[in-house]
Order: C-alpha cells, then structure tokens, then sequence
C-alpha cells in the first residue's frame, strides 16, 4: 500500500464532500456513474465480478447488483464516512495480491471518485 | 468482513487468459484468408488440413499436425480438436510484483460437415459461478449451424447460433485494448445471426445478435456488428460498426483497421482504433477511445514476434484517466501442435503520472489436440 497516495486520496475526499467531484472531474460522485463508469467496465470481466462467475460472490455488472453486492460484503461502510474505513477503497490502493482490479490499476481519478462518493453518504 | 483474497491462480486467468482464436499475422504474409486455414471462414477455432500442414510446416521440428497426432483417422465429415493453456511467472498489479501460475484454458472443439452445412461446437472449463451450480465450471463459447457457399470458405457464408461476431483484427490476446475494453472482449460471444462474403481481395461480415437468455453472459446487449475490410497489394484497410443495446446502457461505436505487410523485414504492421459514444439510462454520457498497433516479425523459421502498443481512454472529458501499454509476445513453434510464448507487458496510467503501473512478464504453454 502507498500510504502517501492512499492519504491524498482520503484528504481529497473528506475536502471535497457533499457529492462533488474534484473540478478537473466532470463527472458527479453518484452510485450509479461510480458503478456504470468504474467498477463493471474494470471489475465485472468474465472470470472475475460479472454475472457469469460473481468472484467472491461479487456482481458488479448492473447497479442493482453491485449495491447488493456492496452491501452484503461490506465493502463501504453504512452511510459512508472516512473513506479510509472503507474495504472497497483498502482493496483499490494496497499493494500485492490484494490489489484490484488484478489486470490494471484503477486510475486516481476514479478512486477518487470513489472516495468521494463514500466522503458523501455513500448513497445508492 | 467476508476476505476478499481470491486465489492467485483465478485472479491472473483473469488478466491473461487467451481463447483459441484466429492469428492474422498470417493473412498477408501468406496472401490468406482466415477460412484457408480454419474451418470457419471468419477464423479461429478448429483448423482444416492447410491449417493443420502450415502448424507441421512452421515448427522448428515439424511433426504430425493431424488429430491426435495421426493416432486416430477422423472421417472426413468429422472435424475433433481440443486446446490447453497454461502460464506461470511473475505479475505486478500495482505496487509489487508477485509468482504466478494458472491455467488458462481447456476447451474442446467438434464440428460435423454434410456438404454445405456444418454444426460446430465447443465445451471447455471455466470458473464456476461462485454461488451456482457445480456445472457453471462448463462453457460452450460457440455453439452454431453454419452454411458456407464453397468447399474453400470462400464466397458467402451464414451462421446462427452462439459465436462472437467478427468485428475488427480479430487478434488472440484478449488482453489487447482493442479486446479487452473494445467489443470483443473474452467470452463476449452472444445468441445471433450472420452473413458475410469472403473473397482473396475483400471480405464483408454482418452479424445481428441478442443476449444470452438462458445465462448471465459478459455481453448482456442487443444489437448488430459489421466489418468490411479490403486488401490492396500487400495491405488493407478496414471499417467497423456496431450498436449494442444493454439494459441500463447503450454503445455506439465505430472503428478502422489497417495491415500492411513489409516484405523485406517481413514484417507485418496491425493497427485498430474504435471510437464508443456509451449512453447511460442515469447519469452523463461518455465518449472513449481504443487502439492497439501490433508489429509482428517472423524472427527465423519456428519463431514469431509481435510488439504491440495500446491506448484506451475510457473517457475523454476526464483527464489523467487514459492508460497505455506495451506489449511484447515471442511465440515459439517447437513442433506441431505445440506453442510456447514468452508474454511480457508494461501498463501505466496518464503516463505515470495518473496512478499506479503494472505489468507482467509470463511464459506460456499451448497445446493443440
């Protein structure tokens, strides 16, 4: 795990709040663009959190889904909070096997965004 | 908490998993279509005889390419094959770099041809369905009647069934951008119907295809394909379009191909970029953009290289979120019927300066029954 990154991140987030996304991102810390934009086109392949195989019992191909998903693991804590508490973000930024997504890093925006979402009531 | 550790093995199948599919580093190098070594007339998938004599030709050590290794005589109305894959070294995620080992692929291939019409289908093994029947852990792919106009796939041909559509360069590394985050990503195959036209100079394939409805598949949308592509000399170029209406989302998108085939170096210059509009039932749209340029050298007899290139954006209004990777594959042909491929890739995000770089550096072993 990048402490320094992960920080930033969290820092970012808690700043920020209230559903706003960082100004360079257009795009709104919402559950549905977080799960439509970020997590089924990087979670949700064939061998891992689609329909098809749901890894871990995780399905991030629909938003109804993926709040099921995320809420029967719990992966963000109820109401949000400090995105730093948040198993969803811990899994995005550490290092080693834990990583995911296991083919590509997600970007920072998108963690961000993430976390944003989570700084904000993580509503679904 | 429930752990969220998935096993190493499941977790870089993910990442690396190839399908048999076509290798179109062949197609102008050898002035081919796809049907003059597979039996399908869009490629991939079981070979014919020339397919099966070019395998024996272009391994270091020749061999008998035939089933079975000539073990068994197939009657000529009956076409078996099978494919295994396996990899094992190192991967980095992001942060550090681990072992991996993993299988990757063991599927099976029948096809039964009376005159014009063939039934082809496939059963291989894939990871269960975590809260599903034991039985999820088998997948039939492709699963079609196909009706080709000529004994040599040339001409027109028509399918229905399960199969992915032919759409782009149709490469096997499904890790490619262009597969990966394009159309055509791994068990992206879907219910439908197609007709196309193949001819040496020019080829044209048009598929309408609907979901999986009798289970949860990768491409859950409706909608059509198309691609044209058209050779001059020792090139091509390409064209590509497709609508896929999905329950909460709809893809728009279009594309370009091109090939050129270097006759001095022997080199052979592949590239695709597709454009997608994604509309979304709640919240903003997006556009984005993939492409991969692949360089494929054919070393020295048994020994093919491709280095590649990928860029995918995945949304063009947002900044620093685009990735790029090298790719760099050495297959070996030691005999027929046997591949290796030293597989090696290095990924960033914006350049390093949008998140985290991975990579990996694997070999990988194949079999072809």
């Amino acid at each position: 795990m990048r402490p320094t990154r992960f920080a930033l991140i969290a820092t970012l987030a808690a700043t920020l709040g209230g559903g706003c996304a960082d100004s360079t991102d257009p795009r709104p810390a919402t559950f549905d663009v977080i799960v439509t934009n970020i997590l089924r086109p990087g979670c949700a392949t064939a061998t891992c959190h689609s329909a098809m195989t749901k890894a871990e019992g995780l399905d991030f191909s629909t938003v109804a889904a993926a709040a099921e998903s995320i809420d029967h693991e719990g992966l963000v804590p109820v109401g949000g909070g400090d995105p730093a508490d948040s198993q969803l973000v811990y899994l995005l930024t550490t290092s080693g096997e834990k990583r995911m997504p296991v083919d590509s890093p997600l970007p920072d925006v998108d963690i961000e965004l993430i976390s944003n979402w989570i700084a904000a009531g993580a509503v679904k | 908490m429930r752990a969220l550790i998935p096993g190493l093995a499941f977790l870089v199948v993910t990442a690396t998993a190839t399908v048999a599919h076509a290798y179109p580093q062949y197609q102008l190098s050898r002035e081919q279509t796809c049907g003059s070594c597979h039996l399908s007339p869009v490629g991939g998938g079981l070979l014919n005889d020339n397919g099966e004599l070019t395998d024996g030709d272009d391994a270091t050590w020749g061999g008998d390419p035939t089933f079975l290794h000539g073990a068994v005589e197939l009657p000529e109305w009956l076409d078996l094959g099978a494919d295994l894959r396996g990899a094992a070294g190192v991967s980095d995620r992001g942060g550090g770099i681990g072992p991996a080992a993993f299988p990757m692929q063991g599927e099976f291939h029948g096809a039964v041809t009376r005159g014009a019409i063939s039934v082809v289908a496939d059963l291989g093994f894939t990871i269960p369905q975590e809260d599903g029947s034991p039985l999820t852990v088998l997948m039939s792919r492709e699963h079609y009647v196909r009706w080709s106009q000529h004994d040599d796939n040339l001409g027109w041909y028509a399918r229905v069934g399960r199969f992915m559509p032919a759409y782009g360069l149709r490469f096997a590394e499904h890790n490619l951008y262009t597969r990966r985050f394009g159309a055509t990503p791994l068990f992206g195959e879907t219910y439908g119907a197609s007709v196309g036209w193949v001819s040496p100079g020019a080829e044209a394939h048009v598929t309408g295809f609907v979901h999986d409805p009798l289970r949860a598949s990768l491409t859950d949308a409706d909608g059509a394909a198309a691609y044209v592509e058209k050779r001059i000399g020792r090139a091509s170029i390409g064209a590509e379009a497709r609508y896929a209406n999905a329950p909460d989302n709809v893809r728009t998108e279009g594309g370009v191909t091109g090939k050129l085939w270097l006759d001095g170096p022997e080199v052979l210059l592949s590239a695709e970029v597709q454009a997608v509009h994604q509309t979304f039932d709640v919240g903003p749209a997006r556009n984005q953009i993939v492409g991969n340029v692949v360089a494929s050298w054919f070393v020295h007899h048994g020994y093919l290289l491709d280095v590649g290139l990928g860029h995918y954006d995945q949304d063009v209004a947002v900044p620093d979120i685009d990735r790029d990777a090298v790719d760099v594959n050495l297959h070996w042909f030691p005999k027929a019927h046997i591949e290796l491929i030293l597989m090696g890739r290095v990924q960033t995000i914006a350049f390093g300066g949008g998140g985290d770089g991975s990579g990996y550096g694997l070999l990988q072993f194949h079999y072809r029954m």
